[in-house]
């Protein structure tokens, strides 16, 4: 067979299987071996010892370490109780302003994103905090649940992230090595918490209605007090910060060491608010467990697929379609990202970075772009992916703990103008490419 | 004897999850002895970079079937999830008997193959400090065997889904 059917192929029966509701990882896994035999001739030992080199691999992979260990300190920390401290302060400081309560959810998540590398604990916490809060003041179910899913997932894009380590993990690029993708994602991190917030500050200024400042008889707080409030609670988490994210970006800790670092910072604020011990620890080692091994398994699977498909020159195919189809640039580019895009409505991050990933760098790289710029536009866009319906985790996850009165209709309908913002974001990272580039190479400079 | 069977597996997995998920602590300390040994007393372990690589291998060798065992991975159910439960069972036995078992059967048998060619090796790091690699080889092949038996508990469970319909009518 051609290598051109066997791509088509590959996929094709890919999709299909993955629509029967099987696990992921394990379809991955199984479409990897069927094509795998049929390309080296049904030499059953060749493609699994091969499989189990693979999975050696993964389990040598020093860089990926940090994954369990950024997600032990998410857990951790959501178990801290420093959030609902945060929260409460910006209640009261920006809770004034029409739209103010969306715009503290804004605040409070992008600060919990630089401490966090996942998104299920921030929109789960998130959800539970504000989302009463929200109902009560009055605000529309559509803008709170938008504000609250979209603010939620910047926790995978703003470092540290699991995203990126595996990204970093994956590629082993010195362009792309964890610590500058680290650098590269905390101002695009920021362009999009900007974004949202100013959408909130002028749709909330023409329309009090969906989102209304609270009543001058609840604001009793002077403004020293919010001061004081604000800074109280925004030490904690801001000294987290800087332990894991100064620490790597000055080059004392890989990002791995860092990571275990964050697990301390953690508990050290666990503690202090009187939330750590033996129960906390093992709950939080046993969530940590289930996300990590749910991610490994599908890099075992992804791993396998995408051997397999580089193997029998699948991606020299995708190439040659795509370079060789005349196409300008900036065409190529959009096409790979409409392609991710897409694939985010329905596969989750993990799996299409860890499929997608070994096949469209190699093109990237033959049109000259910055290996970083791309990761980072890959990972935005998958970030997305947890807003996308009909299956953005992050919509499900806020589903999961939602007041009663939010319907996924009204998730649904709430994450569009989040989901455009996304591509506004994406757009202007394309068009300002220094906003991912410049600081990391002011920071790494040395 | 199916139910007994789904008692043994789950159980084992349960005792063997709860035991692995606590590993993360050791990684913890481990990775945080190296960094102060390093930083504050400039003097580095030998062993802390690769005793932290095992710790973590370990760590989600094993909890690939204590994730499967709760249901962790994921899966697109936007289909799945609208059929009847017996409609479900029976798909979930015709795509576990047709991806995941002639997969992961080989996968676990090659894995075995695999440690057993590191133990007749005596295969070791070829760093400074040496580590044996068999018996992290082994883990790995107990990893996958887990993994295996999990999921042949989830297809007896599908299976009393399916043939459920008599019992109830004896309740």
């Amino acid at each position: 067979m051609s290598p051109e059917l066997l791509t088509i192929l590959m996929f094709g029966t890919l999709i299909l299987l993955i629509a029967s509701g099987h696990p992921l990882a394990y379809t991955l896994a199984g479409v990897a071996a069927l094509f795998g035999l049929i390309d080296n001739g049904f030499n059953v030992p060749a493609l699994f010892d091969m499989f189990a080199n693979n999975s050696w691999g993964l389990m040598q992979n020093y860089v990926i370490v940090a994954v369990p260990l950024f997600i032990m300190m998410a857990q951790v920390l959501d178990r801290s109780k420093v959030a609902d401290k945060l929260f409460e302060s910006l209640y009261i400081v920006l809770g004034g302003l029409k739209g103010g309560l969306g715009l503290a959810v804004v605040v409070v998540s992008t600060v919990f994103a630089a401490t966090t590398g996942i998104i299920g604990a921030s929109v789960v916490a998130m959800g539970l905090l504000a989302g009463p809060a929200l109902m009560r003041k009055g605000y529309q179910k559509e803008l709170s649940s938008g504000i609250i899913c979209a603010s939620g997932t910047l926790g995978i894009l703003i470092p540290p992230s699991i995203m990126l380590v595996v990204y970093g993990g994956l590629t082993g690029y010195k362009e792309t090595s964890v610590g500058n993708l680290f650098a590269g994602a905390i101002l695009p991190g920021i362009l999009l918490s900007s974004l949202y917030f100013l959408y909130i500050s002028l749709l909330c200024h023409f329309k009090p209605k969906i989102g209304p400042p609270i009543p001058e008889s609840d604001r009793t707080h002077t403004t020293a007090q919010k001061w004081s409030m604000t800074l109280k609670s925004l030490i904690p988490p801001l000294g987290l910060i800087l332990a894991v994210m100064g620490t790597i970006l000055s080059g004392i800790a890989t990002p791995t060491e860092a990571a275990a670092l964050g697990v301390v910072g953690a508990m050290i604020l666990a503690l202090a608010n009187k939330q750590l011990n033996w129960r906390v620890l093992k709950e939080a080692s046993i969530s940590t467990y289930k996300t990590t091994a749910m991610i490994m398994m599908l890099f075992i699977g992804g791993k396998f697929f995408s051997t397999v498909f580089l193997s029998m020159g699948g991606g020299d195919v995708v190439a040659n379609v795509l370079l060789g189809s005349g196409l300008n640039r900036y065409m190529v580019l959009t096409i790979m990202m409409v392609i991710v895009f897409f694939m985010g409505m329905f596969i989750d991050w993990a799996a299409i970075l860890l499929v997608t990933v070994p096949i469209f760098t190699p093109i990237a790289m033959e049109l000259n772009f910055n290996p970083l710029w791309f990761a980072m536009l890959m990972c935005v866009n998958l970030q997305t992916s947890f807003l996308t319906p009909p299956f953005g985790y992050a919509l499900f996850y806020f589903k999961g703990v939602a007041p009663p009165e939010i319907n996924i209709g009204h998730i649904y309908r709430g994450i569009i103008p989040f989901v455009i913002l996304q591509l506004i974001g994406l757009v202007l990272l394309v068009i300002f490419p220094q906003i991912i580039t410049w600081l990391p190479s002011v920071v790494f400079s040395h | 004897m199916g139910r007994k069977a789904i008692e043994l597996i789950d159980g084992t997995n349960e005792k063997i999850g709860r035991m692995g998920a606590l590993l993360i602590l050791p990684m913890v300390g481990v990775v945080v002895y190296e960094v102060i040994m390093r930083y504050i007393f400039s003097a580095p372990t030998s062993w802390g970079f690769e005793t932290t690589t095992f710790i973590y291998g370990i760590h989600y060798i094993l909890g690939l079937s204590y994730t499967q065992l709760h249901d962790g991975h994921v899966c697109i159910d936007i289909f799945e999830a609208r059929l009847p439960t017996k409609k479900r069972a029976v798909l979930g036995i015709i795509t576990s008997l047709l991806i995941f078992f002639p997969t992961f059967v080989c996968m676990t048998i090659f894995s075995w193959r695999y440690a057993l060619d590191s133990w007749q090796n005596w295969e070791h790091q070829s760093t400074s400090w040496a580590p044996p690699l068999y018996p992290f080889k082994t883990l790995m092949a107990i990893g996958f065997t887990l993994l295996l038996l999990q999921n042949f508990s989830k297809l007896l469970k599908d299976w009393q889904t399916i043939t459920s319909r008599q019992e109830e009518g004896k309740l």
